[in-house]
């Protein structure tokens, strides 16, 4: 039987990097007793696949992996016991049986939502806020610089940038909310998002930037659907 | 300060998580209800105290009281040391994110020498007076535990009180003590009374009740009690049963990433296999056992509260525990099918037997680890460590044909009576393993990977209360010399060497035979940036040298001094339970190569233990030679 479950970083979760997530679900499973299937060998390992890892310091409530179980199982049954056993900082929101051939994924997830609360230096007023997002979108690239396993390279990232809007929700606080490219086709992160807005003149106080990941999506012509939609 | 050490200062240090407190099994208790608000202090970063049993067991031990709390702190890393400086924030408990001068009671483990300075800049970090003699009623009480304690004088001048010995019982009447004290004055400490309780609990060691005076040469002329309760010598604390003592089934599981990630249980305590140089090998004698009923039971509770998929059988070495082959063959038999592997983390060559090699078909495959400690049989027999080379080669031929192709070796440098023949003798075990281990392959037909060994050597430290504890250390500029010697022996590229930092024994050696006057050299020492000496990258030799001439000390007299056995030891008053004269029997008979057996599988040797303190041998299955001959 295999699970899609989809799952959240709370503020105390969000500095558990990728890797010590793994071990964390690993061993609640395991406290759990979810009838987890394991792989063979001297050092047998969890089937689990993840969606896409979330960077450390990001809180999320929209964070999907799959599982499989050794047999069937009454999934209320699976949740119940998970949300009894994880650590403070993880959530299960919920959880879908999944076709076992389902595509990975990795391989499905090609967006993100995130949230970003900023704290402006100098107040400005919605109008001034718009002109500015408008000023960076009309940009037909947006250049930024990544360290690759290649050294630096210059990625442009304006077309993986599909909705991006602002809000002033209290003299010189700022909501950012924006959907990007995420997944194997590329990937947009919300910090180079908020960079580029500040090259344009946002004067944003670097050290109160708050990202959330609202949720991971897959797109397609009627919009966007979530990793759990696409398997009922 | 939660809020604003989480938001602006852990985003940009280094593993936040170290710093979080918010794992599995933590224990988090209302700060205004409890009696009792302590922390327990590691004076090293959070990877290396989460690996430590003894932390485990005295916060879940203090936890398990409603009444009591206990919090932990680590020493911060360089890099949030800054920013708690930058901040103007004080050094905290990770699980409330209380100042430690918030606490009654800060309790440091003294698990190495050269994690002292630690304790200073902990202190100082968490606005606690460094100085014992500088604190007042408002201040925490100072406490610290554990095998360093055994030799308590270097810190004397830090610390408010020591605990000798195993923790489990004396921890909870100190703390007992201080809560009822604290109750009578309307929950205020009056120190100088508080100590004078203290006083009256077995293993206690009040410093400033006793005092040091010197001979013109520097050695110990008497140690004077300066109250009249406290008592002439500190006898250690023990546990006569282990089936009965405390130990915890549901740890805190980290979320990080820790040095020994893994349920522990503890199989065995202490060990009397008698190497002259080992200090635990006679601090926590004698050798009790758990019951593999106990075992099983504590084993099942671990997995479930834990979650964890591998248990490590630990002890001083876990491969002599009488009942090792059905505990480790019933464990594997329990849980493989749930994909949880058993480790062994020290094994002695001697008592690794085939059956055991044939369980071991089942565990984990790494490195296999073995500490010959010495090149020549001469040398072994001298230092008492009863492993041979037909021990090692037989234990080794059996891992290579179990599928091991990784064998590390551990060695010292610089031990009594070594010649450059020794030396030889390393590199010669290395070669042999490794020729043995290519015949095997041969054998299995040229399959899998090639056979590898890597020796270790560490520089021997004589340590107090041990019947090495006479004798100097080998000095720095022969130990360095002996290391190139041993460098040039080696020649393939199938064999690593690695070695200790010379210059970092040195010290080491300095604080381990310490009296209480280089307690001036550590404050010193940490005045001018001395942190983390135990991490290469932070060890500043020339500035611990400075440091101990600065106040009129010589490193060298410390080090190299060789001590008589007339003389007034700076640890004379502490009572290990193993007499002196047995100590220099033991080394008088390194000096004759004689060998000692081991009272498990012979005669008694007398070593006191037994017989000045209520507590007996406990083994669960029977003399050991009757079952492993």
């Amino acid at each position: 039987m295999n699970l899609r479950v989809k799952y959240g970083k709370t503020d105390q979760g969000k500095f558990i990097s990728h890797l010590d997530l793994i071990r964390a679900w690993e061993r609640a499973f395991r406290r759990a007793k979810t009838p987890i299937s394991y792989s063979q060998g001297f050092n047998p390992h969890p089937k689990v696949s993840f969606g896409s890892a979330l960077a450390v310091g990001l809180t999320s409530t929209g964070e999907y992996m799959d599982i499989v179980l050794k047999s069937n199982f009454p999934i209320q049954e699976i949740k119940g016991e998970l949300a009894k056993y994880l650590p403070a900082g993880l959530i299960v929101y919920d959880i879908k049986e999944i076709d076992p051939k389902a595509t990975p994924l990795m391989a499905v997830i090609n967006r993100a939502k995130y949230l970003v609360r900023i704290n402006l230096m100098q107040e400005v007023n919605q109008q001034e806020l718009d002109n500015i997002l408008l000023d960076l979108l009309k940009q037909e690239k947006i250049v930024v610089l990544r360290n690759t396993k290649k050294g630096l390279r210059e990625r442009d990232i304006r077309s993986g940038i599909f909705e991006l809007e602002a809000k002033v929700k209290d003299r010189n606080k700022v909501e950012l909310e924006m959907v990007v490219e995420t997944g194997s086709g590329g990937n947009v992160r919300p910090e180079e998002v908020v960079a580029a807005l500040q090259e344009k003149g946002l004067s944003i106080e670097s050290e109160t930037i708050n990202i959330h990941r609202e949720g991971l999506y897959i797109s397609s012509d009627a919009g966007l659907n979530t990793p759990l939609s696409v398997t009922a | 300060m939660r809020q604003l050490i989480e938001n602006k200062i852990l985003p940009k240090v280094e593993k936040p998580l170290r710093y979080l407190g918010d794992e599995w099994n933590v224990e988090k208790k209302d700060w205004d209800s409890v009696r009792l608000k302590t922390v327990f202090a590691f004076p090293d970063i959070y990877e290396i105290g989460m690996s430590h049993l003894g932390l485990r067991i005295i916060y879940h031990l203090v936890n398990d009281r409603k009444d009591f709390l206990m919090e932990r702190t680590f020493a911060p890393w360089t890099d949030m040391e800054e920013e708690l400086k930058k901040n103007n924030l004080p050094l905290f408990s990770i699980e409330s994110y209380k100042p430690l001068n918030e606490f009654d009671v800060v309790a440091f483990t003294l698990q190495y020498e050269m994690s002292f300075s630690n304790i200073l800049n902990m202190l100082d970090l968490g606005r606690v007076p460094v100085w014992s003699s500088e604190r007042g009623n408002s201040d925490p009480l100072v406490i610290a535990g554990g095998p360093c304690a055994y030799n308590p004088e270097p810190l004397a001048d830090f610390i408010d009180a020591f605990v000798i010995g195993e923790g489990e019982e004396v921890t909870l009447e100190v703390l007992d003590i201080i809560a009822r004290h604290k109750e009578a004055r309307n929950g205020q400490l009056e120190r100088d009374q508080l100590l004078e309780e203290l006083i009256g609990v077995p293993g206690v060691y009040v410093p400033k009740f006793y005092q040091a005076d010197y001979l013109p040469d520097g050695k110990v002329k008497e140690i004077q009690t300066l109250h009249k309760n406290a008592p002439k010598t500190i006898a250690k604390r023990y546990m006569k049963n282990l089936d009965t003592a405390f130990f915890p089934t549901k740890p805190i599981v980290p979320y990080l990433e820790v040095v020994h990630d893994r349920a522990m249980l503890e199989v065995l305590r202490g060990c009397t296999r008698g190497c002259r140089f080992c200090q635990a090998g006679m601090l926590y004698r004698p050798v009790r056992e758990r019951h593999p009923e106990v075992l099983k039971e504590q084993a099942e509770k671990l997995i479930r509260n834990t979650g964890y998929n591998e248990i490590s059988l630990t002890s001083l070495s876990s491969s002599d525990y009488t009942c090792i082959e059905p505990v480790i063959k019933e464990l594997l038999d329990k849980y493989n099918e749930e994909g949880i592997g058993i480790s062994l983390p020290s094994l002695r060559v001697d008592s690794f037997s085939m059956g055991l090699a044939n369980q071991m078909q089942r565990v984990r495959k790494s490195s296999l680890t073995f500490a010959p400690e010495a090149g020549t049989q001469r040398l072994r027999d001298v230092i008492n460590k009863g492993v041979t080379e037909e021990n090692l080669m037989q234990v080794s031929e059996a891992a290579f044909r179990e599928g091991w192709h990784k064998i590390k070796l551990y060695f010292m440098l610089g031990l009594p009576t070594e010649t450059n023949e020794d030396l030889d003798g390393i590199a010669d075990l290395a070669y042999k393993v490794l020729v043995l281990g290519d015949k095997v392959r041969r054998e299995q037909g040229v399959k899998g990977l090639q056979p590898q060994v890597t020796i270790s050597v560490a520089g021997f430290v004589p340590k107090a209360h041990t019947p090495f504890q006479w004798v100097p250390q080998t000095r720095l500029a022969e130990l360095q010399e002996k290391q190139q010697y041993l460098r040039s022996k080696i020649r393939n590229k199938r064999v690593t060497f690695n070695y200790h930092d010379a210059q970092l024994s040195f010290i080491e050696a300095i604080f381990a035979k310490g009296d209480r006057k280089l307690g001036k050299a550590l404050f010193t020492a940490w005045q001018k940036g001395c942190k983390f000496d135990g991490w290469s990258q932070h060890f500043k030799y020339e500035t611990w040298l400075e440091a101990i001439k600065e106040v009129g000390l010589d490193p060298e007299w410390y080090a190299y001094r060789e001590l008589d056995y007339n003389d007034i030891l700076p640890w004379e008053h502490i009572n290990i339970g193993v007499k002196k004269q047995y100590l220099i029997q033991e080394h008088q008979k390194a000096m004759e190569t004689a060998v000692t057996g081991d009272c498990r599988f012979k005669d008694c040797t007398v070593c006191g233990i037994c017989q000045d303190f209520d507590v007996a041998l406990d083994l669960k299955g029977g003399k050991l030679g009757e079952l492993k001959s």
